[in-house]
């Protein structure tokens, strides 16, 4: 025999019970109690009729009250979430902090996985480009000492001062890459150090013009401007020279049939800037802010000059070891200007 | 004619199919290294023509039969070594070695694919 047999139930005092009962355990929410079939699932009685949407309702499980009409008790809560978040809020917003945390460090491992990835690419297409620029010049030497050993090369005078000439070229090229790598290196392990002398930045401006102008197979003009009264400065002379070498170089380097490279010199308020601007082929604006990264060539395409991505780099740390800045604007098919400012 | 083992590179120079031929057309845009193998094949007994530009060396092979092109991928002017190969295939079937530092597989298989190609690895040297 069950329930309902010998006591009828009386659904709405069952909803006054269940009211007393949620009320002394801190539940202030909505309720309603129906009954159910639970077998169709079908509703056939329940205590308040005006929540009929079933969104935002937690029901309980079916509590059978008589097996033989199938008759079952269910308590429904109506939007009980405030009970919930007002409970469990600290432990939810703790969780749901818990979860960014993890996602940011799995996004910052991930970042920093392919950073490593691209420096590791970076760092072996470095050693292939410097490998081969070293070996170039070896090669170039070894060639034209070859020749040289040759008695008949020794007899001609012109193509004995034409080998010499290349012999000088390919060591000068290769001490010039070695001491740009050391610099670099020694920079990155902080134990860069100037050599401090006062020279005129002109005189060295006006070598660099002689040398530059003889050695490409181009045609290549340079002018000089000097704006400036007095070209005295207090620098590393080696290295300020290699670094308008490097600049000269990439003028030349990146240019068409012919380029014309104006170097101008302007004393300014506390500092001396040398700008070199060419007539070249430009820089691509979304590559513009790369351009001084270390070991990283822009122009890797078939057909591109060659270099192993330090020239400008040696620049920027040359230039800012002696508490200097530069700066570069471009413009595709059109040139380049690099400013150098250096303490005056 | 004498011949050498160029270094690092596994070459017989000149090789035995090259060692019947006189005419060497030099496609090289670094002038000093365009100056030295001119010197260096020159001694040995071939007639060199080098030019610099690919325009300007396709005009002279145009004008003359060479038996042997050696081609530089980088070359100065608008067209590079593969478009020169390219080029020369279109019209002769001449042996055409490729003489450039860029071997990656991308630069092989545009150079093998110009066809009766091969490849000397720049740096090279006769020894």
């Amino acid at each position: 025999m069950t329930i309902s047999r010998r006591v009828p139930v009386n659904i709405q005092r069952l909803d006054s019970i269940v009211g007393t009962e949620l009320t002394s355990r801190g539940i202030n929410t909505l309720y309603y109690v129906a009954m159910i079939n639970p077998v169709t699932n079908k509703v056939l009685q329940r205590s308040k009729s005006e929540f009929t949407s079933p969104t935002f309702q937690i029901s309980s499980k079916y509590l059978v009250i008589d097996i033989i009409d199938n008759k079952a008790l269910q308590l429904v809560l109506v939007n009980p979430f405030d009970i919930i978040l007002k409970r469990m809020g600290l432990l939810l917003i703790s969780s749901l902090l818990l979860t960014i945390i993890c996602m940011v460090a799995f996004r910052q491992l991930f970042l920093i996985l392919a950073r490593q990835k691209k420096m590791l690419e970076v760092k072996n297409d470095f050693f292939g480009n410097t490998a081969h620029e070293l070996k170039r010049p070896v090669a170039q030497l070894h060639l034209a000492l070859e020749a040289l050993s040759k008695p008949a090369t020794l007899d001609n005078t012109a193509k004995r001062e034409r080998y010499l000439a290349i012999s000088t070229e390919a060591t000068r090229d290769m001490s010039e890459k070695i001491t740009m790598i050391m610099t670099l290196s020694m920079a990155e392990e902080g134990v860069f150090k100037l050599n401090y002398s006062r020279f005129n930045l002109l005189e060295e401006v006006q070598k660099l013009k002689e040398q530059f102008s003889g050695v490409a197979d181009k045609e290549v003009t340079i002018q000089i401007e000097n704006a400036a009264d007095d070209c005295t400065i207090q620098a590393d002379r080696d290295h300020l020279r290699q670094c308008l070498a490097n600049l000269l170089d990439n003028a030349i380097k990146y240019s068409g049939g012919s380029v014309l490279i104006s170097i101008t010199l302007k004393k300014l308020k506390d500092s001396l800037c040398i700008s070199v601007k060419d007539n070249g082929i430009g820089i691509n604006a979304d590559k513009l802010e790369r351009i001084f990264d270390k070991y990283t060539r822009l122009n890797n395409e078939t057909g591109s000059p060659t270099g192993f991505g330090i020239g400008l780099s040696y620049v920027k740390t040359v230039v800012e070891k002696h508490k200097g800045s530069i700066e570069v604007q471009s413009e595709l098919q059109t040139g380049s200007e690099f400013r150098v400012y250096l303490p005056a | 004619m004498n011949c050498k083992r160029v270094a690092n590179s596994g070459y017989i120079y000149p090789p035995k199919n090259l060692q019947r031929m006189k005419k060497i057309l030099l496609f090289e845009d670094d002038l000093n290294l365009a100056f030295m193998l001119t010197d260096g094949l020159e001694s040995e007994g071939f007639e060199i023509e080098q030019h610099a530009e690919g325009n300007k060396g396709l005009i002279a092979f145009t004008n003359s039969t060479p038996d042997i092109v050696l081609l530089d991928v980088n070359l100065k002017g608008m067209m590079n070594g593969f478009e020169v190969g390219h080029k020369i295939r279109q019209h002769s079937n001449v042996p055409i070695i490729f003489t450039t530092s860029r071997t990656q597989i991308e630069d092989l298989q545009q150079g093998f694919s110009i066809g009766n190609v091969d490849y000397m690895k720049k740096p090279f040297w006769y020894s």
